[in-house]
């Protein structure tokens, strides 16, 4: 809902929580900190195609990240009260398990996220709404606009994009340069 | 002197629910009363000739032209001043400033399910929170907890609900399970409780136990300040000494002093009234102070909170 910065933390398991789930992009990130519950299930992301259905449903592989949300999505609109879901991985990844578990009703207290893995954002340009994905840099130019972009902190979660926005005079000069050019 | 804020109304009907519960339809005098959302309580000021009692109440209605709130008020046994009086003297007639309405149990608008707990007269914020869920079509479930002989007026409040949505019960909540329907809830649900203290201790801690994160269990600690062993605060900015009686509170005994002492709720559960202690010891007794505020000793809020020690110096 609305913008904000993600809240990023290291993981520490919630004592509160009746069940944990903790999903990441990578086998390599750690388990959350602190005492394991007795209750705990790790989703990860495997990229290779010699993956078998895991019986063990508390380590469950999956071949994607849109296979993992999707499953995501699923399991928490059964979910019931008493969850806390972590997640780890790079910034695109956490956006996305983030709109998932808000789609699903999840708050704060519910949901934590790691700190991100890697420097790499989705940007939305303010200007004319084009996406970029895997920005790695605080700048970039605009694939729609040509605007020179500077990536901002608010961050929407409807759209799972941090917010770029051009400077006043590289707009008009952007501007201008469409329409003369 | 600024203008007063707050209405001018007086009461137009009074009905009685329980020999401890009774109905008052309050009615403006002369503009009508704003929007009220659900939740929200309204601080009544009205006087039998020689003493002002303050006192706030859930609303439990506002009539669609604005004209009426709807209040019920409790006579507890501990009850002091205010709603003894109502129950006694709150004929049609009487003259009641309705003075600040304020919110501090809002609805949550992007929660999926409602879950309702109450208890006693703690069904109060409840009555208006079912009028709203039911218009907009939202997943609710009210269980309310009353002694038996109370059944029949509970019944009665709730007899326009829809019925498979309110329950009404004369056992405990640990005897009819609501730990196992607690614990059954989808993680969208939001829970909302509200009654006497040992109520609201059980539903907190069970709440608690099953899971619900704090940003989903929502509570009003609905209380009628008691009094206690009388005390002296003393004002370092003048120097004076005011008495708090064993009957009065702080706040009270503030502004019979004439003080200019902030307040809202009255009832320890908006932090509107928080005054620095400079020295002394409080005997602590809001919903709203962290563990951290109160082991600081520096604050108190002066509605319901009083003294351990003989004294109290305030900064006021
Ligand atoms: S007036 Fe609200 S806590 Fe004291």
């Amino acid at each position: 809902m609305g913008t904000s910065e993600l809240p990023y933390r290291p993981l520490t398991f919630d004592p509160d929580g009746r069940r944990h789930l903790f999903v990441r992009e990578n086998a390599t990130q750690a388990f959350p900190e602190g005492e394991q519950p007795a209750v705990f299930e790790v989703w990860t992301i495997e990229h290779s195609s010699l993956i078998k259905a895991e019986s063990d449903t508390c380590d469950v592989r999956m071949r994607s990240a849109a296979d993992l949300l999707e499953r995501l999505a699923y399991r928490l609109s059964r979910e019931k009260v008493g969850l806390r879901l972590y997640a780890a991985g790079r910034p695109a990844f956490l956006a996305q398990v983030a709109k998932v578990a808000d789609g699903a009703g999840l708050c704060g207290g519910e949901i934590f996220l790691d700190e991100p893995a890697g420097f790499e954002r989705r940007v939305f340009c303010v200007h004319c709404d084009t996406l970029h994905d895997g920005v790695s840099g605080d700048t970039l130019v605009c694939q729609g606009c040509a605007t020179e972009l500077s990536v901002r902190d608010h961050y929407s979660r409807a759209l799972g994009a941090y917010m770029g926005a051009g400077e006043p005079a590289v707009v008009i000069e952007a501007m201008e340069a469409a329409t003369h050019g | 002197m600024a203008e007063r804020m707050g209405f001018p109304a007086s009461i137009e009907r009074v009905e009685s629910l329980t020999p401890t519960l009774r109905r008052f339809v309050l009615s403006a005098q002369k503009q009508t009363f704003p929007p009220v959302s659900p939740g929200s309580y309204a601080a009544l000021e009205f006087e039998d000739g020689e003493k002002v009692y303050k006192n706030a109440y859930s609303i439990v209605e506002r009539s669609e032209d604005g004209r009426d709130l709807t209040v019920i008020v409790r006579l507890a046994p501990q009850s002091r001043g205010g709603s003894r009086f109502l129950h006694e003297k709150g004929r049609p007639g009487l003259p009641v400033w309705v003075g600040s309405v304020a919110n501090l149990f809002p609805i949550v608008k992007t929660a999926r399910r409602h879950l309702l707990l109450s208890a006693g007269i703690g069904i109060t914020p409840f009555l208006s929170y079912l009028k709203k869920l039911r218009s907009v079509g939202a997943d609710y479930t009210l269980h309310h907890f009353c002694r038996a002989e109370e059944r029949p007026a509970f019944e009665a409040l709730l007899a326009d609900q829809d019925q498979v949505r309110v329950f009404v019960h004369t056992e405990l909540p640990s005897e009819v399970g609501l730990a196992d329907w607690l614990q059954d809830e989808a993680i969208a649900t939001h829970v909302y409780f509200c009654g006497p203290e040992g109520f609201m201790k059980w539903v907190e801690e069970t709440t608690h136990r099953c899971g619900f994160a704090p940003g989903k269990a929502h509570s009003e600690h609905f209380f009628v300040p008691e009094g206690g062993r009388p005390f002296e605060v003393i004002l370092a900015r003048s120097g004076r000494r005011v008495a708090v009686k064993a009957d009065e509170t702080l706040l009270e005994a503030l502004e019979q002093a004439d003080v200019d002492a902030p307040c809202m709720c009255r009832g320890g559960a908006c932090g509107a009234c928080a005054v620095t202690v400079l020295d002394g010891q409080a005997d602590h007794r809001d919903h709203v102070l962290t563990e951290a505020e109160r082991a600081s000793g520096n604050v108190i809020l002066t509605c319901v909170s009083r003294a351990k020690t003989d004294t109290l110096t305030l900064d006021l």
